[in-house]
């Protein structure tokens, strides 16, 4: 298949890849259908983000159609058109029970290198870094979702690809900026940067406190 | 709500599509000015949606482009000292942008001082995924207002670039894989 692959500083090449396959009994492969750059890849593209290695597939942002699940899942089925978080979480352990998302215990397999800087570590995430999990990104042909009964939301036909597919990540990342402000009604809030998350933000503190 | 950036297609989109009162710092002094809009108070609470590569005009800024260059700070931190000195005393500084290491420079003593509370982290997506989506489909929110360019996977290399250099007004891709763009 076709992916977009890091090789290093300012160095994004698409690349023929062998396609996904399942791994594990949660895994689904998702025929992806849109996939965003986000602001967080140009850390990556400006070599800011360690523990990239040349090949890896980049994207975090994407949805697509279900095309093959494993024997282990029980939500989805082939043909279910859904959209990936970007973070990857197992739905099991004591963070994931607690909403906190995205500090899963059980979706990083290289959590101990994110231990050196961090004490401990958070969620693994798509195409972000071998300290991050290591798992290819969404900016390809298909991806393999891990979890995959947990995390991807199934959304309606009456919706087109691109009205749902930041769900993936910036519009839920700008909404949680909001709320994390405890708005209340006549509350000034102020946002540095008016990139894609700022804009989120900017709209989701107007749903949440409607004169601010 | 405030909006603070220096590129105008981005101050325009915040002011006519989100409705927000815009600021370029290029032109103005932030912290001045925002305390003038706030009756002397400062804003109740801050976003930093910016995160480590900040861009900025004080010396601050200039000391962190200067440090990261030379592998000596891991993050420029500029808008974030920004968010911390501007926010009226008890009020909250948000941050979704990412910040990857080691903060240089970082005024703790003022959060400290007014009594933040600094609120952050990666999102937790699975928790607001389904109300969002209620959102959409209510009419509520289009976030597809933010899409200003449409390629396929072939087109990726010269979109980071132009992505990361804000050119042709970009502000967000979008790839579709099968050449539909």
């Amino acid at each position: 298949m076709k992916a977009v692959c890091y090789y290093g500083k300012e160095d994004v090449r698409v690349e023929t890849v062998p396609d996904p396959t399942i791994v594990n009994p949660r895994d689904a492969i998702v025929k992806v259908t849109a996939t965003a750059i986000c602001g967080s890849d140009l850390h990556i593209y400006d070599g800011f983000i360690p523990t990239m290695k040349r090949g890896d597939i980049l994207g975090h942002e994407f949805m697509g159609e279900v095309v093959e699940v494993g024997p282990g899942n029980k939500r989805l089925n082939v043909g279910d058109r859904v959209v990936v978080p970007f973070t990857i979480a197992c739905g099991n352990c004591f963070y994931c029970k607690e909403q906190l998302w995205s500090l899963c215990d059980n979706s990083n397999p290289n959590a101990w290198m994110l231990e050196q800087i961090t004490g401990f570590s958070g969620s693994a995430l798509f195409g972000y870094s071998h300290m991050y999990g290591g798992y290819p990104g969404g900016q390809a042909e298909y991806a393999r979702v891990p979890f995959s009964d947990v995390g991807p939301l199934k959304v309606p036909q009456s919706l087109s690809d691109e009205q749902v597919l930041f769900l993936s990540d910036i519009l839920p990342t700008g909404y949680m900026a909001a709320d994390n402000c405890s708005i209340r009604p006549g509350d000034t809030v102020a946002v540095w940067g008016c990139g894609p998350v700022g804009q989120f933000a900017i709209q989701s503190a107007f749903l949440l406190g409607p004169n601010a | 709500m405030i909006a603070i950036d220096r590129f105008p297609e981005r101050l325009t989109l915040a002011a006519r599509h989100s409705r927000a009162e815009v600021l370029n710092y290029m032109d103005v002094d932030i912290a001045e000015t925002l305390r003038a809009m706030t009756g002397g108070q400062g804003p109740d609470a801050c976003i930093d949606a910016v995160g480590l590569e900040a861009h900025g005009t004080t010396l601050d800024a200039w000391y962190d482009l200067a440090k990261t260059s030379m592998f000596m700070a891991t993050d420029r931190t500029h808008a974030l000292r920004q968010a911390i000195a501007c926010c009226r005393k008890g009020g909250t500084v948000s941050i979704p942008g990412v910040y990857g290491g080691l903060l240089d420079k970082f005024p703790l003593g003022a959060a400290f001082a007014k009594g933040l509370t600094l609120k952050m982290g990666q999102t937790h997506m699975h928790k607001y995924m389904p109300g969002l989506l209620d959102r959409i489909e209510r009419g509520e929110i289009d976030p597809s207002f933010i899409i200003t360019h449409r390629v396929t996977l072939n087109d990726a290399p010269n979109m980071y670039q132009v992505f990361r250099d804000k050119k042709d007004d970009c502000i967000k891709v979008v790839m579709k894989p099968d050449g539909r763009a």
